[in-house]
């Protein structure tokens, strides 16, 4: 099974596009060893479905780099990831330290992010988020058709 | 010498706070103040929106209890338009506010709790995590998470979301209830149930080694309020409103929510964003109660419920008065739930599809009460001749504790604070006081970012004594 994640607020503007990019695939890909998953943030509770992935893909809105820089870079175990904030606070390698902690399962994974550069209230995203949304598209789509984490050169 | 000791923010709550510890001259704890330090100001930005958004405005008041603030909202909405809901709607509301209380409950357990009551309040702060749970009883780690997710799923299943669903409407709900989903729900229920017996079963055997913290954890005599059915057991969304005295004695006839006003009113403190609610005929600060599942369980005659009842015998035998015992009530009112929401399913007409009354307002004031995770939420709405809002008044249920909150704070800190010599363990019982209640002050605040615990002693000029971290 491959899990995709997208996060952030759609109602910031562009911290919406991790959500807004999975709704966009999942409503023409009807594919039943995908599942697919929109949050505003990560939570404990998806070390249970992250357990159960082979492969997975966290998608978001990042404050760093260039407004519509799309990266995509592998994810791995830290070694010494602070754990008091871990409930209030998690990032994509607490949710897979969860996973391999209770469950005793490690997806390979990745995380695709956009760089925003409005994150006022509103819809819609800015125009240098909005001219990157079919490389983003791109990758997840070739992704997805080969069930499989893909090397990604951005730009 | 008098000194201030500081805590802020408070961690493994929903929300920020701080509490400040007054040392008097002999260095012992003279009083304790529990801070809610931002302001949202729901009540006055949504005047002037027509009604029929306030459900959905208001359930952006958190992310954790959205579900709670939808059922209040909707409600109000609902005496606005003056209609009576049809029977299904009404059932459909009843199970996701079950299913919200249920996943709300299983966070505060087994995430924000759970640390404590297994590791021990002076257990390494680093250990205090779902990951320090795992190492010692690797199934209550992932009974937490299966629990919550099994709440989550039913909202979801019935509202198209975990969070802010919109489903819930003026006059109903928006869609009805289909057999796939029905199915869906129930087959969720036998392995939430088990999970929550287990727990109990554990949590019974643990809860011995407590007793100096279910002797000092806000442990006095208060009123209790909640909502009772039409038998006196226990009730959820609809019914009357139940005061009682710290026996369980009502202390007043059982009355409409609608009357709310007639008994309770709200004060205001300087040092917090955070109202303090009293019971109007014992006055300003004498007036406090508390509600919540501990309020909820001492008022009532029975949970209604096979598995929830057995639990609640055993409830009944602990020391009615200790915040403490919040946990434990928590645990019964899970069970309740999950056998409320697999009864409900069951009933002949739950795949109705008139789950919606139309009318145009008749109201010009509506009042909305139900009973959230962490107690009885009112929220009062005034509207003109167009339908939009002249006036809100959200009573939260945190609020309604705020009195009992600050009363547990100083019983604790006297109890294990010596300033002379702090330690994590201390510090920790003053927060787990407030843990206790499970308060909700994304209700009036929103966490962001890291959630450090940062201790400041100090002196009367201002000057930093002593200063701790983590």
């Amino acid at each position: 099974m491959m899990l995709i994640i997208g996060y952030g607020n759609p109602l910031r503007r562009d911290d919406g596009v991790g959500p807004w990019l999975v709704d966009y695939l999942s409503a023409s890909i009807h594919d039943p060893s995908i599942e697919w998953l929109t949050c505003h943030q990560l939570t404990p509770d998806l070390a249970e479905p992250l357990s159960r992935a082979a492969c997975a893909i966290f998608v978001d809105a990042s404050a760093e780099g260039h407004p519509g820089q799309v990266t995509c870079s592998r994810l791995a175990l830290p070694v010494d990831l602070p754990l008091c904030g871990v409930i209030h606070h998690l990032t994509p390698q607490g949710v897979l330290m969860l996973a391999h902690a209770l469950y005793g399962a490690l997806p390979d994974a990745c995380i695709l992010t956009v760089t925003g550069e409005d994150f006022s209230y509103g819809l819609g995203f800015s125009p240098s988020v909005q001219a990157q949304l079919p490389p983003a598209i791109e990758y997840l789509s070739a992704a997805i058709s080969t069930q499989a984490l893909l090397h990604f050169s951005p730009e | 010498m008098t000194q201030q000791i500081l805590i802020d923010p408070v961690t493994r709550i929903e929300g920020h706070a701080r509490i400040t510890l007054q040392l008097d001259d002999s260095g012992q704890v003279a009083d304790a103040q529990f801070h809610v330090t931002q302001l949202r100001g729901f009540e006055k930005f949504c005047e002037g929106r027509p009604f029929t958004e306030m459900p959905s405005l208001m359930a952006r008041i958190c992310g954790i209890c959205p579900v709670s603030h939808l059922m209040a909202s909707a409600k109000a909405c609902d005496a606005l338009l003056a209609v009576k809901i049809p029977a299904v709607a009404v059932k459909l509301r009843r199970i996701m506010n079950l299913a919200q209380i249920a996943q709300s409950h299983a966070l505060s357990f087994f995430y924000l709790s759970a640390p404590d009551l297994l590791l021990g309040m002076d257990a390494d702060p680093a250990k205090r995590n779902v990951f320090g749970i795992h190492e010692v009883e690797p199934t209550l780690a992932r009974d937490g998470i299966k629990l919550r997710q099994t709440g989550q799923q039913i909202i979801e299943l019935l509202g198209g979301k975990r969070i802010h669903p919109a489903w819930v409407v003026p006059g109903g709900v928006s869609e009805p209830l289909n057999a796939a989903k029905r199915d869906q729900i129930k087959a969720m229920l036998p392995e939430a149930l088990a999970i929550a017996l287990r727990t109990l079963d554990w949590f019974q055997t643990v809860i011995d080694r407590y007793t100096e913290e279910i002797s000092a954890f806000a442990n006095f005599p208060t009123l209790f309020m909640g909502l009772v059915n039409s038998s006196g057991g226990l009730e959820l969304y609809d019914g009357q409103l139940r005061i009682t005295d710290p026996a369980g004695i009502p202390v007043t006839d059982d009355f409409d929510p609608q009357d709310y006003a007639r008994y309770l009113a709200e004060a205001a403190e300087s040092y917090s964003y955070l109202k303090s609610p009293y019971y109007k005929p014992l006055g300003y600060p004498d007036g406090l109660y508390r509600v919540g599942p501990l309020a909820r369980l001492n008022i009532i005659s029975q949970c209604g419920t096979p598995l929830a009842d057995q639990a609640f015998a055993a409830f009944r035998q602990l020391d009615r008065q200790s915040s403490f015992h919040y946990h434990f009530a928590r645990l019964v009112e899970i069970l309740y739930c999950l056998e409320s929401i697999d009864r409900l399913l069951d009933e002949p007409d739950i795949l109705s599809e008139h789950v919606r009354a139309h009318a145009i307002p008749n109201n010009s004031e509506g009042i909305g009460v139900s009973e959230a995770p962490r107690g009885t939420l009112i929220h009062h709405y005034q509207i003109d001749s167009n339908g939009l809002m002249t006036s809100a008044r959200l009573m939260i249920a945190t609020g309604h504790n705020n009195l009992a909150m600050n009363r547990g704070v100083l019983q604790v800190a006297r109890r294990f604070v010596q300033a002379d010599h702090l330690s994590e363990g201390m510090l920790n019982r003053v927060e787990a006081v407030i843990r206790t209640f499970d308060p909700c002050l994304s209700c009036s605040t929103h966490a962001l970012g890291q959630m450090p615990l940062h201790l400041q002693l100090l002196a009367p000029d201002g000057h930093l004594l002593d200063e701790v971290r983590r």
